[in-house]
């Protein structure tokens, strides 16, 4: 007994070893068991919670590059849903169910969407301007309509190649035809200067009925925007006093401060209805 | 005493979360992951015994298991590293080191880099040896060890010469 004792206390650094060893030899084997294995993973509880935590903060490594694919998505499926419109709008001009699905859609519904991002933008000037990154390769023309998810941001005002300059809103150059949605009256919007969240409305008569939270919207009288696009809200009016026409101050639905990614709108038929136009 | 061990928990957690967090997300050319953690178990005190070397190895080792989804493989590697940092030492110099650590200061240059150099080949050779298991051909196996092994010994160098 004395003898295994001493034994022990001998060889005490390679029985340890050899018990270290053969510990992590055991993991190893049972490590493509399943069930076992379980434990000594990060699916385990301190390491998913301390993976979790990383994550949180990884995470936003990768916001940008998600940003874009969320954005893609989105102009993506906003095409498919105006593609399926005009299908319905075709569908339903037809006794049959029958009929084939590429029928031209009214010429109202003719656009389509190009997605952009906004690579500067300024909102504390008088005269803001915007860049996109997106120009004339990829189908921007002067005078099209730009707009977010959250409504109107402005309009192109010219294209290189590669870019694009918006006239936004927050540029009094910019003046966008807006019709009240309640009574339909409309007038054009332009921004008064000041305040980037806010615009004014002109040129609606004083026997129109409005309200403070009316919504604002398109016309769709000109080939820049299809009707019925948000641009804002009535904050506040009052009656002018030198004509017959209403003050009206517009909350403006676009955050100019935080417009990241933008679609600007194709009109399929703008040149056919500008040239009929001309003709009158 | 107590000093040097909040001083070495301090590196233990350094080293651990650094490895984690940092050095496991360079995937530069799809075979290169040095293991920095290494670090911890080179900078132990020369005297220390084997069996607290061994078993701090093995809280080591399971905590990078842990994090790797490769149970045992690091345990066993840095276990064999604290049983044979002594010897190595040993059979390096012949100078009696007392308690000090090993670090550039006290090594000197190039017989540090001997030393690590040393330890991370072992280390990196049981990794590499017990993560592919005659899987992959010979030479894939040692190309990986050797350019490991001498990242490895960049990065700790250059933490060394940065350390007070």
């Amino acid at each position: 007994m004395e003898n295994l004792i001493k034994f022990f206390l001998r060889f005490r650094s390679l029985m340890l070893f050899v018990l270290l060893e053969v510990t992590a030899m055991v993991m190893l084997v049972n490590h493509n068991n399943y069930h076992q294995a379980r434990v000594f993973s990060s699916s385990n509880f301190v390491t998913g919670y301390f993976f979790t935590a990383v994550d949180a903060v990884t995470d936003y490594f990768s916001l940008s590059s998600k940003n874009e694919q969320l954005s893609k998505h989105n102009t993506d499926l906003r095409n498919e849903n105006l593609q399926l419109q005009r299908q319905i709008a075709a569908l339903k001009g037809k006794k049959t169910v029958q009929a084939p699905l590429n029928t031209p859609a009214a010429p109202d519904m003719e656009y389509s969407f190009i997605r952009a991002k906004v690579i500067n933008n300024s909102v504390n000037h008088y005269q803001n301007y915007m860049t996109l990154n997106r120009g004339r390769r990829d189908g921007i023309e002067p005078d099209m309509g730009v707009i977010n998810e959250q409504g109107v941001v402005g309009i192109i005002a010219s294209v290189s190649e590669r870019f694009a300059v918006v006239l936004p809103i927050l540029n009094p150059q910019c003046r966008i035809s807006s019709r009240l949605d309640s009574c339909r009256n409309f007038g054009s919007l332009i921004w008064n200067g000041k305040n980037y969240r806010y615009a004014t409305l002109e040129e609606i008569p004083r026997h129109a009925a409005l309200h403070i939270g009316e919504t604002v919207s398109t016309t769709g009288f000109s080939t820049i925007f299809p009707e019925g696009i948000p641009i804002g809200t009535v904050s506040s009016f009052e009656p002018a006093s030198t004509d017959n026409f209403y003050h009206i101050e517009v909350e403006l639905a676009c955050d100019f401060q935080k417009v990241s990614y933008v679609d600007v709108i194709r009109f399929d038929n703008k040149q056919e209805q500008q040239e009929l136009e001309k003709t009158e | 005493m107590d000093n040097s061990i909040l001083k070495y928990t301090v590196v233990f957690f350094t080293a651990g979360l650094m490895q984690v967090l940092l050095f496991s997300n360079i995937t530069f050319l799809g075979f290169v992951s040095p293991y920095v953690y290494l670090s911890f178990l080179l900078i132990l005190p020369v005297g220390l015994s084997r069996n607290w070397q061994m078993l701090l190895g093995f809280i080591m080792g399971l905590c990078m298991d842990l994090s790797f989804n490769t149970p045992g493989i690091h345990t066993s590697a840095c276990v064999l590293v604290g049983a044979l940092r002594n010897t190595w030492i040993d059979s390096l110099f012949h100078i009696d080191f007392a308690m000090a650590s090993p670090s550039v200061h006290t090594f000197g240059f190039v017989n540090f880099i001997k030393y690590a150099g040393g330890v991370i080949l072992l280390h990196h050779t049981t990794i590499f040896l017990l993560e592919s298991m005659s899987v992959q051909p010979f030479w894939l196996t040692l190309c990986r060890i050797l350019l490991n092994s001498v990242i490895t010994l960049f990065l700790i160098l250059c933490y060394e010469l940065v350390r007070r």
